[in-house]
């Protein structure tokens, strides 16, 4: 793998551009190396993986979506207490075919536990779950309590 | 008996590598890639000579209207990775399945390197 790409000098030199280039190549680097690590900040009954996590929040919800790729929906157990999510499950080798077979495993197997603490309390039972294409979707209301609440003062 | 390999000196192209395994039995060679985040669509197979590229790029970016992103550890899904294919492949006898988000190559061998017993004759 190359550092920096070799492109023609131009006629004006212009050192920032280079700077630009250096650092568009470290970003797509770590990129590279890290994004199929999962959580780096994993807590202490998280295993050797789990699954990276984006979150999202608006007025009403919060959107989860985590990569677990080569489960089905069966497999996959998502609890929340409080404000903390709990996503489980295990990843399953296939039994048919016996292990002397592989002659590459780069795929992790096992099960997998991953805990994210929630932006705010959300309604436990109306927590909608989504697998597809091995991203698992969750859409959280947040409960009443949580939202924010407009307050409409009276100016004198 | 290592069959198929990552090509080396492999050029810095955009995307993530999928991770692999690789089993090989008697007669096939199955290869399993995982690519979330994709459909079917968006998966392309390509030989070139003995090389089978695998590139993923989900088309649309997923619009989250409304939502503020407060934590990130995905990454967008765009995979590359190819290997080297020798002569016990069949080239023309190449299937592919993608499901929950595992993309399942099937290369078959031809029928000269199957594998035969042969008995010891006392």
């Amino acid at each position: 793998m190359t550092l920096i790409p070799w492109r023609p000098r131009e006629e004006w030199w212009d050192p920032f551009a280079d700077l630009e280039r250096i650092q568009s190549e470290m970003n797509r680097m770590f990129n590279l190396s890290l994004a199929q690590q999962g959580s780096r900040n994993a807590g202490l009954l998280e295993g050797a993986w789990s699954p990276a996590v984006d979150i999202h929040d608006s007025k009403h919800n919060i959107l989860v979506k985590a990569d677990i790729p080569g489960l089905t929906k069966d497999d996959i157990e998502v609890t929340v207490q409080g404000d903390v999510l709990i996503i489980k499950g295990e990843k399953k080798q296939d039994k048919e075919i016996k292990e002397k077979n592989y002659v590459r495993t780069e795929r992790f197997y096992g099960s997998f536990q991953r805990s994210i603490r929630l932006p705010s309390e959300v309604k436990v039972d109306k927590v909608e779950a989504t697998y597809k294409n091995g991203v698992l979707e969750l859409v959280l209301p947040k409960s009443e309590k949580a939202k924010p609440k407009q307050i409409k003062l009276d100016i004198k | 008996m290592v069959i198929l390999k990552t090509k080396a000196g492999e050029p810095a192209v955009r995307g993530i590598q999928p991770l692999v395994n690789i089993q090989e039995t008697d007669k096939e060679v199955i290869l399993e890639a995982e690519m979330v985040g994709l459909s079917k669509e968006d998966i392309n197979l390509e030989l070139k000579d003995d090389e089978l590229i695998i590139t993923g790029k989900a088309r649309e970016p997923e619009s989250m209207k409304g939502y503020t992103l407060i934590h990130r550890e995905r990454c967008p899904f765009e995979y590359v990775r190819s290997f080297m294919l020798n002569d016990i492949i069949d080239k023309d006898k190449i299937n592919a399945q993608y499901e929950n988000g595992i993309l399942k190559v099937t290369l078959q061998k031809t029928e000269a390197a199957h594998s035969k017993k042969i008995e010891i004759k006392g």
